[in-house]
């Protein structure tokens, strides 16, 4: 059954290819960074269990899409797939949030990374026939088959999708926080007490932060689910929450084009890593010296936890901070006229 | 059979009950989750094992040394850890801490994968007791271990100016506590007891490899929790309840007919770390943390 929208047959190329896909998993990590920005930056909790959400959106996507092949449309499904698994991590969150949200930071920490660590033993060990247990879950192409022919349709198709998502992710994060539960959300992350204190319901406002945020992981999963077209319980493992946390550490706790940015530097340099010691790189993947590149192809989970603890301890709020991509161009023209007005 | 799932919740226990120490006691004096611990004691198991695999001692001395050495291993680690990651990132805040300390659990993590390789290692069993003799050895060791840490925090003076540090750094400092080195000989002492628990966790289970100390490191944090953490007796107590929940529960509920309640059994951990969080965050033996304005 093709369910295509329309076949260009649009030949990518090599470098096509390769940057068509690494858009699309920079847009996946963006929206993941974003997510837990809304929970980890503005909303000063400390949530370690990003991975299990972005594993429920993951599955429940996968699922629903099995469930209803046949009977509804592809782009149909495709939707209905990806609102099921936005909602179902939504839920997980509220799940977890409710009971564990009264807790300070650290234990928080502790909690969530123990439900996404449930939620992973959950999926390898449920029988077989719900999520494919360790040999893995096939999702069915429902918006476009994927054969030789349609491979740079595909890529495109998605490239621009994601687009289209980052950027809504992106708006409705904005306006969440600039709105008055953003506001309140802002002073909660500032100081608990001092926020009740002044009325604002600190639950409440954590929750909200909690639950969107999971939503955010859920829609990402679901992203993931149908690019990928097979699930495996190893892609949703600790270091997929590291990975997240770096997006948001290096972009800046607090900043949404900081998040965009970091997650396009990191899944850049982790792409281009990838292909070190190959011949033909695509356009723009720069080759490394010999010396350096297979190196650290090698050991670049080690460099990579390095920048991590580093940029802590040099600049833990981030090289963006709670600034923002325009914020930071204005800053840097003006310091050198600030610096000649000194003088 | 019920005897063969207790000493195995009593050995494993006993172990969670080791690491949880650590986690305690540097949550006690600077109300950090040291989630770089787990690494500890991999690298303590990886330093008794290359003493049982290399060195030309077999039995009782050769376990000694080994024990000696995975406890070392993990003390001087710790200090470094301290030294270099968390003492630059003392005063920015506890996120900030506890994001240092997921970097350098990864850091220490994938450093073993290069050096040591993925394949997971058959450690000798130096005493030639078998896990059942093992696990028998490891809770006699915590029975042991008890009255002198009771001792080393109560009884010297070490441990008073850990306690004074732990009530409060600034109070202390000022009362001419050198506050850094107070806390650098937590981080040791923590570690040495890790590292002879991930010691016993290699030598119990006949393998070491890379990440080994990641999940044993995480229920032990469980542990610290549900004995109260900040509390030593607390982590003794967790220790042990922890590790005979998670053998005594999926034997009942096999014996109520579910067939695979042992898979389970990591699932059955967490969702008592979220079932204890939320009744009584402070744990058995904790004591409320007060919120100051």
């Amino acid at each position: 059954v093709s369910t295509a929208l329309l076949t260009l047959a649009v030949d990518l190329g090599p470098t096509g290819l390769w940057w068509t896909h690494l858009l699309v998993m920079v847009g996946i990590y963006a929206v993941l960074g974003l997510s837990l920005n809304l929970i980890n930056g503005y909303g000063g909790m400390f949530s370690l269990g990003h991975h299990g959400l972005f594993a429920i959106g993951a599955y429940v996507a996968a699922s629903v899409t099995n469930a209803g092949l046949g009977d509804v449309p592809g782009p149909l499904l495709f939707l209905v797939s990806a609102a099921a698994g936005t909602l179902a991590a939504a839920a997980g969150g509220l799940a977890i949030g409710l009971p564990c949200l009264r807790l300070r930071g650290d234990y928080l920490a502790v909690a969530t990374l123990g439900f996404a660590e449930i939620v992973r033993i959950l999926i390898q060990n449920l029988p077989k026939g719900v999520f494919g247990g360790s040999e893995g879950l096939n999702v069915p192409r429902v918006l476009m088959e994927v054969t030789p022919d349609t491979r740079g349709d595909f890529r495109l198709l998605w490239a621009a999708l994601v687009i289209v998502v980052v950027a809504l992710t992106a708006l409705v994060v904005r306006n969440v926080v600039r709105s008055a539960r953003g506001r309140a959300l802002l002073a909660v992350a500032q100081d608990e007490t001092a926020a009740g204190l002044l009325g604002i319901d600190v639950t409440r406002s954590k929750v909200m932060a909690f639950v969107l945020g999971s939503a955010g992981a859920g829609l990402a999963g679901a992203l993931y689910a149908h690019y990928q077209g097979k699930l495996l319980p190893g892609d949703f493992e600790f270091p997929v929450m590291v990975s997240i946390l770096l997006v948001v550490v290096l972009g800046g706790l607090g900043s949404i084009t900081g998040c965009i940015v970091a997650a396009l530097v990191l899944r850049y340099v982790e792409q281009v890593l990838q292909l070190q010691g190959q011949d033909d790189l695509p356009l723009g993947a720069i080759e490394l010296p010999a010396a350096v590149g297979p190196w650290l192809r090698e050991w670049w989970l080690v460099v990579y936890a390095l920048i991590l603890v580093l940029l802590m301890i040099f600049r833990p709020h981030g090289l963006f901070g709670s600034r923002e991509l325009p914020d930071l161009l204005r800053a840097l023209r003006r310091a050198p006229r600030a610096k000649g007005s000194a003088a | 059979l019920l005897d063969d799932f207790l000493l195995n919740g009593l050995g494993q226990g006993a172990i969670y009950a080791f690491i949880a120490l650590g986690y305690t006691m540097v949550y006690g004096i600077i109300r950090l989750i040291n989630f770089a611990h787990g690494e500890v004691v991999m690298v303590g198991a990886y330093a008794g094992y290359f003493v049982l695999e290399g060195s030309p001692l077999t039995g009782v001395p050769a376990f000694l040394v080994a024990i000696l050495a995975g406890g070392l291993a993990s003390g001087v680690l710790a200090v470094l850890i301290e030294r270099l990651a968390y003492r630059p990132v003392r005063r920015a805040g506890r996120i900030a801490a506890l994001m240092t300390a997921v970097g350098v659990s990864l850091l220490l993590q994938n450093l073993a994968l290069r050096c040591f390789g993925a394949t997971p290692r058959p450690c000798p069993d130096a005493l030639g007791l078998g896990a059942e003799g093992n696990k028998l050895l490891v809770f006699g060791m915590l029975v042991a271990l008890a009255p002198v840490l009771r001792w080393l925090v109560l009884g010297t003076r070490t441990g008073r100016a850990m306690r004074a540090v732990s009530e409060d750094a600034d109070a202390a400092r000022l009362m001419g506590i050198p506050t850094d080195r107070v806390i650098a000989a937590t981080f040791f002492l923590g570690a040495v007891v890790a590292g002879v628990g991930g010691v016993m966790l290699a030598a119990t289970y006949g393998v070491v490899q890379h990440d080994l100390g990641f999940l044993p490191g995480m229920k032990a944090f469980v542990a610290a929790v549900i004995g109260g953490i900040g509390s030593i007796p607390g982590a003794l107590v967790g220790g042990l309840v922890l590790g005979l929940l998670e053998a005594l529960l999926p034997f009942f509920l096999r014996s109520a007919g579910w067939d695979e309640a042992f898979a389970w059994k990591d699932a059955i951990a967490f969702a008592f770390l979220i079932l204890v969080l939320v009744v009584r965050p402070t744990g058995l033996l904790g004591r409320p943390e007060r919120v100051k304005v």
